[in-house]
């Protein structure tokens, strides 16, 4: 097998056992190394995995016939210690069989049916079970729609067989069978099978019989045969109910045939000592029958009709990817591991990965079922598949797992990942030591978070730095952190509170701030990694370097922030409230940042004091600094077009109206021969630079750096006079120098100064391009539209926070910060102060060569943890 | 004591080895029907009826194929031959037994439309109270298309004239209105005879409920009802079963055969045709099973006759009255230790009753 590439890959067949009907379930026990596959012919068979062996066969039912296939076993789980089976199928029954220790010498296993599970009404097929081990409870999928419960299972087994006589008295001894004695045509019942039922009556059940109760049944859960039911790891329990945690509870997603997935949360009421069941959300809608589902969280994965297969984003139940095998056929089955997803249809294996796409078929017939397990030693991962030939294949995916071609190395490496993932639940205390950041540090850079690549791998990545951050914020200890979902289905923003729980300088009568810590996890793609030294996507640290993309751009201020709030909080120090904002688009804009800042004010606050960022970086290598002020920008498209094709020179030219020639009039309209910009109105806002802050520049120049050529009049017309740039030019056509293009579009960048309103000069320049056309008298047709635009911001460098952090950088660094502006944008900033009503201080972190956006992207560490060191002060000190 | 039955696959079948051949097809069922409490009536020999959509797209537009006739069905030669030499993806079949209308073909079932087929098992109660407000309430052109005299043609009268105030055009000639509308409809249909009957039976003491199974298709989409207005009798027997073939294991025997999820073939029947009861799941009174392309929905219809509690034993006195209650046939092997399953038609045991009532 190959990927697309042409690197090999190796998905090795272990081991290949054959039975006469299809497999259409499997499950494993790792731990006590066995393998348990449902059969059509109402088998259960176990093999012993170390040997292969098949060393039992459990049937279900007590048929006389050597085979039949009324018990066929649809689904089967187990319970997490391993000491439990639970098998559903085509006989409407749930069988629970306890499983022993097998014997070392003779391969013998005890197995005993311990229970049979079952309804007074029709409820199908089973088709699918999961097993609540904290609760004690099966829950089971029916063909009727409904999902049934029965919860204490074990006291209830256990109550069962020991009191015998009331269990006998509730088997079906007396059975009224309409067909069987009804009455024939003539009047008499039919005689010869009616016998069998009499036979029935039997003296002696080993299995506890359990009804489900009327409470325990969820009439018409879904509107269609319920196929999965996926139990979700408590330990996210925390992540899905947002503020609150119980730890009673667990929770299921059930998907179905009508193509809804619903997510249920099952609780236990202490008093009565029952379960309760609360359907928390069904806003997953997957528009098509969803066949099989699995659930690798934060992703719930489902297999659908015609090969589709849909990703979800359970915190947010968002759609996040949907992928398509090459067959088209149903998804009858859906495994996953770290990523890779396995997805069987009639035709084989299905393999995605990052953009591969690979495709085997194991030639089992049409494959039925299938499971991903560790064996016990953890090291090889295993992919069973069960088919219609009734083969049962083990292949061993350790390799192809890690076999991921050299571009893609760069990923995270598998086992580091799971350890990491395995170890959310535990509270870490946050630290200001270094190496405890460079963890933090090391695993955000991980996450190839590129907002502009809009493929599954990076959207994947995205949702999972996002959910890492949510995570790592309440193992801090912030009384709330959630993701909020954004309209179009972007990368979510998280939020996250710590309350101020410090008594510290806070005085007396003064009220506590809320201060508002605004960051982006997404990042620039790292271009071609050819041009870069070390791994983009692993952290490197160098020579007091740290290197990585978004290490300047801006995990790394962030991580600076997160843990100076996190260390104040968990000694009990942190004195004013802090809020996180941290997008996942920036890089892209920050399109919807608004919406859900007026969505969620509530929660985010509205009493917010000050807005805090990191976001660039000093004006040379040595002089701290703070921004005060940054440029607005307007960046618009100016397209006119023909109705004609495209032409050429010698046979059209000069007899139309060319779509170039009116671009570039129009263009020279835009600046005069003093490159003075000439919409009008356009310089009419613009103040005079004031004395101090002449000076300001003028400080910059002797102090900074910086190219000794640069005059404090270059710094203006950078910081602070706007400008117009043509940046880019396309037109339709082979480029042929003889051929007139039916189309041309020019790209202008338009930067502004704080005292320009975006939308005026919009406006002006709309008028003022429209009017030029206009006196073209040109047949063509004329088009603007801003791709995208932010405000300019100008901040108060004499207010109290920028006092503040003048004081702590100084103390830090040993030399006063210079007080810089920006000629750059950031599209959020003037957003983020109006909404709030609160002013905003930029605090840049690292060196003029941080390199942010282009290969080799680097942080000094000494800027990294002094920006901690002053974070910590600062926080207090507001 | 009609009988209905209604299959879709993704591939075609043979009509025979629905109709004629199992042993159990409602042919047989007509003469053979497991469930003779009917005494007075014991065979469905008033006619029948099969309309299955054709293949070929020429011949697919507006419209199934009909072919009805008022012999018994089991009597019928032309019925045999065109069974054995007729595949359809989609049939409905009908056999009658009088109720309501005189021994006719136009009282068959079923009706067609166009693009839409429908049928109906059971009956209106107090049809002559309501016929009136019913006639009434359609446009002429739904009027003028009732032919025959039963109510369940003027049921399907309604239901046009409800599709066509829903803003669909039921003379659509390629059918696919789409599962939400046709079910819409539906409800609409029954919610009118609902009402208009509860006005009608006003003033009388006592009063049979409606029993409303109805089937319609419009080539692409089934919907089936399985409905009484009571809440506590049984509705109308109604099974369905599904799976990825259906296989003829020894001569007359059938099996729907499942090896996995898939619903290529999928049966919708008033009595089942196969000796499996696990082949076999009865459709819950008062709800409304769909057929989208090849995937069975199931709604509750939810109004004063819906009972809450799923273990409600709804008394099927009066559907086995009316010959109306069919049961699941047993395959000679009967597994000794399984509990009572309502739909084999075993009781339950005397403790678990109690703690209902």
């Amino acid at each position: 097998m190959y990927n697309s590439r042409g690197v090999a890959l190796h998905s090795e067949l272990i081991h290949r056992w054959n039975h006469a009907f299809s497999i259409l379930s499997i499950v494993a026990f790792p731990k006590k190394r066995l393998l348990f596959a449902g059969s059509q012919d109402s088998k259960i068979l176990v093999f012993d995995l170390p040997t292969y062996n098949l060393i039992h066969t459990i049937r279900l039912g007590e048929s006389q016939e050597e085979t039949h296939t009324r018990s066929s076993v649809l689904c089967l789980t187990r319970s997490e210690d391993e000491n439990f089976l639970f098998s559903g199928g085509a006989d409407s029954l749930v069988r629970i069989w306890s499983i022993g220790e097998k014997a070392i010498r003779d391969d013998f296993l005890p197995v005993t049916e311990t229970a049979t599970v079952y309804s007074v009404t029709d409820i199908g097929d089973i088709f699918s079970l999961a097993y609540l081990d904290s609760l004690e409870t099966i829950v089971f999928g029916c063909q009727n729609a409904s999902l049934l419960y029965v919860e204490n299972l074990i006291q209830k087994i256990q109550r069962a067989s020991s009191d015998r006589l009331e269990n006998i008295n509730r088997l079906p001894h007396r059975r009224y069978d309409k067909f069987f004695d009804s009455l024939g045509p003539t009047g008499c019942s039919s005689n010869s099978l009616s016998q069998s039922s009499l036979t029935s009556l039997q003296e002696n059940c080993g299995a506890a019989i359990i009804e489900v109760p009327s409470e325990n049944i969820i009439k018409y859960a879904h509107n269609g045969f319920v196929y999965s039911t996926n139990k979700l790891c408590p330990r996210f329990n925390q992540l899905l109910e947002k503020n609150s945690s119980t730890s009673s509870s667990e929770h299921i997603i059930s998907s179905a045939g009508d193509g809804i997935s619903k997510l249920w949360e099952f609780s236990r009421d202490k008093q009565l000592n029952t379960v309760k069941v609360t359907l928390v959300n069904d806003k997953i809608d997957n528009e098509d029958s969803v066949i099989s589902q699995t659930i690798e969280f934060p992703f719930l994965y489902c297999g659908l009709t015609d090969g589709i297969l849909k990703i979800w984003d359970l915190n947010t139940q968002q759609l996040i990817s949907t992928l398509k095998t090459k067959n088209e056929s149903d998804i009858i089955s859906i495994s996953v591991y770290m990523d890779h997803i396995f997805a069987i249809d009639e035709s084989g294996i299905t393999h995605f990965y990052q953009n591969q796409v690979n495709h085997w078929n194991p030639q089992q017939g049409k494959i039925l079922s299938s499971e991903i397990f560790n064996k016990s030693n953890a090291e090889s991962v295993s992919l069973l598949t069960g088919g219609s030939d009734g083969s049962l294949t083990l292949w061993d995916i350790t390799s192809l797992l890690s076999a991921v071609p050299l571009s893609d190395a760069l990923q995270i490496n598998a086992s580091s990942k799971l350890q990491a993932t395995n170890s959310w639940a535990v509270y870490q205390p946050a630290s200001l030591d270094n190496e405890e950041m460079l963890e933090t540090l090391r695993e955000l850079v991980s996450y190839q978070t590129v907002s502009q690549c809009k493929d599954t791998a990076n959207t994947l990545s995205l949702r999972r730095c996002a959910i890492y951050l949510q995570q790592l914020f309440l193992k801090f200890g912030a009384t709330n952190a959630q993701l909020f979902p954004l309209p179009d289905g972007g990368n979510p923003v998280v939020f996250a509170y710590f309350q101020g729980n410090g008594k510290g300088t806070v005085e007396k009568g003064s009220k506590k701030k809320r201060i508002l810590w605004y960051g982006h996890y997404d990042v620039i793609s790292s271009g071609n990694t050819l041009n870069w030294n070390t791994d983009p996507f692993t952290l490197t640290c160098e020579n007091g370097y740290l290197k990585g993309r978004g290490v300047s751009d801006n995990k790394g201020p962030l991580v600076s922030a997160i843990h100076s709030v996190a260390y104040l909080f968990q000694r009990g120090e942190l004195v004013n409230d802090v809020v996180f904002l941290v997008e996942g688009s920036e890089e892209t804009g920050s399109a919807n940042l608004k919406h859900v800042c007026e969505k969620y004010h509530d929660i985010i606050g509205k009493d917010i004091d000050w807005i805090l960022l990191s976001n660039s970086t000093w004006v040379d290598q040595e002089h701290p600094c703070l921004n005060y002020g940054l440029r607005g920008v307007i960046n618009a498209q100016i397209k006119i077009w023909s109705d004609r094709p495209d032409g050429h020179s010698g046979l059209n030219g000069g007899v139309y109206d060319e779509p170039m020639v009116n671009l570039v009039k129009i263009a020279s309209k835009l600046q005069n021969e003093q490159n003075e910009i000439q919409i009008p109105n356009f310089y009419s806002p613009l103040k005079d630079l004031t004395e101090v802050e002449h000076e300001r520049f003028q400080k910059i120049t002797k102090l900074a750096n910086i190219d000794e050529s640069t005059t404090v009049e270059d710094l203006i017309t950078n910081w602070a006079k706007p400008s117009l740039s043509m940046t880019t030019i396309k037109f339709s056509g082979p480029g042929n120098i003889t051929v007139i293009p039916k189309s041309v579009t020019m790209g202008i960048s338009i930067r502004l100064v704080p005292e320009q309103s975006v939308e005026q000069v919009k406006q002006d320049l709309k008028t003022y391009i429209e009017e030029s056309f206009k006196q073209m008298n040109s047949q063509n047709y004329l088009e603007i539209k801003v791709l995208n635009e932010a405000e300019g911001w100008l901040g108060d460098p004499t207010n109290h926070a920028y006092r503040v952090l003048k004081d702590e950088i100084t103390a830090a660094w040993d030399v006063e910060p210079l007080l810089v502006r920006e000629g750059g944008s950031i599209s959020c900033l003037r957003m983020l102060e109006r909404m709030f009503d609160a002013p905003a201080v930029q605090i840049p972190c690292g060196q003029s060569t941080d390199n942010g956006h282009l290969a080799n992207e680097n942080l000094r560490i000494k800027n990294w943890s002094n920006l901690t060191e002053i974070l910590s002060n600062v926080f207090n000190k507001l | 004591m009609c009988r209905f039955l209604i299959f879709k696959g993704k591939q075609p079948i043979r009509l025979s080895h629905l109709l004629t051949r199992p042993a159990h097809s409602i042919i047989n069922q007509s003469f053979d029907s497991r469930l003779r409490l009917d005494r007075r009536r014991p065979m469905n020999g008033d006619g029948f009826g099969v309309a299955y959509y054709p293949l070929d797209d020429e011949l697919s537009e507006d419209g199934p194929c009909l072919f009805k006739a008022i012999t018994p069905a089991w009597n019928n030669q032309n019925l045999s031959t065109l069974a054995e030499k007729t595949k359809s993806d989609l049939v409905f079949a009908h056999v009658r037994a009088s109720t309501y209308g005189v021994l006719s073909e136009t009282n068959c079932h079923p009706f067609t439309y166009h693009s839409l087929c429908f049928m109906h098992n059971g009956g209106i109660s107090n049809f002559k109270g309501i016929k009136r407000i019913l006639l009434n309430h359609i446009k002429d052109e739904y009027l003028n298309f009732i032919q025959g005299s039963t109510d369940s043609e003027c049921a399907f009268a309604l239901f046009l004239d409800t599709l066509d105030k829903l803003g669909y055009d039921p003379k659509k000639q390629d059918g696919d209105f789409g599962n939400v509308p046709l079910r819409k409809a539906m409800l609409q249909t029954i919610d009118y005879i609902r009402n208009w009957t509860k006005e009608a039976n006003k003033n009388e003491v006592h009063v049979e409920p409606s029993l409303l199974n109805f089937a319609v298709t419009d080539g692409s989409t089934v919907i089936v009802s399985r409905y009484i207005t009571s809440k506590t009798d049984e509705a109308a027997s109604l099974h369905f079963s599904c799976g990825s073939s259906f296989v003829e294991t020894s001569p007359g025997e059938y099996r729907v055969e499942r090896l996995d999820r898939n619903q290529d073939v999928i049966m919708v029947a008033s009595e089942p045709l196969t000796f499996e009861r696990g082949d076999w799941t009865a459709v819950p009174t008062n709800s409304i099973l769909t057929i989208k392309k090849q995937t069975i929905l199931l709604h509750p219809i939810i109004d004063e006759y819906y009972q809450e509690d799923p273990l409600y034993l709804r008394s099927s006195t009066l559907a086995e009255s009316k010959g109306l209650m069919g049961s699941i046939p047993l395959a000679k092997a009967v597994e000794k230790n399984v509990p009572p399953l309502e739909r084999e038609g075993r009781t339950r045991p005397p403790t678990a009753v109690a703690h209902i009532a």
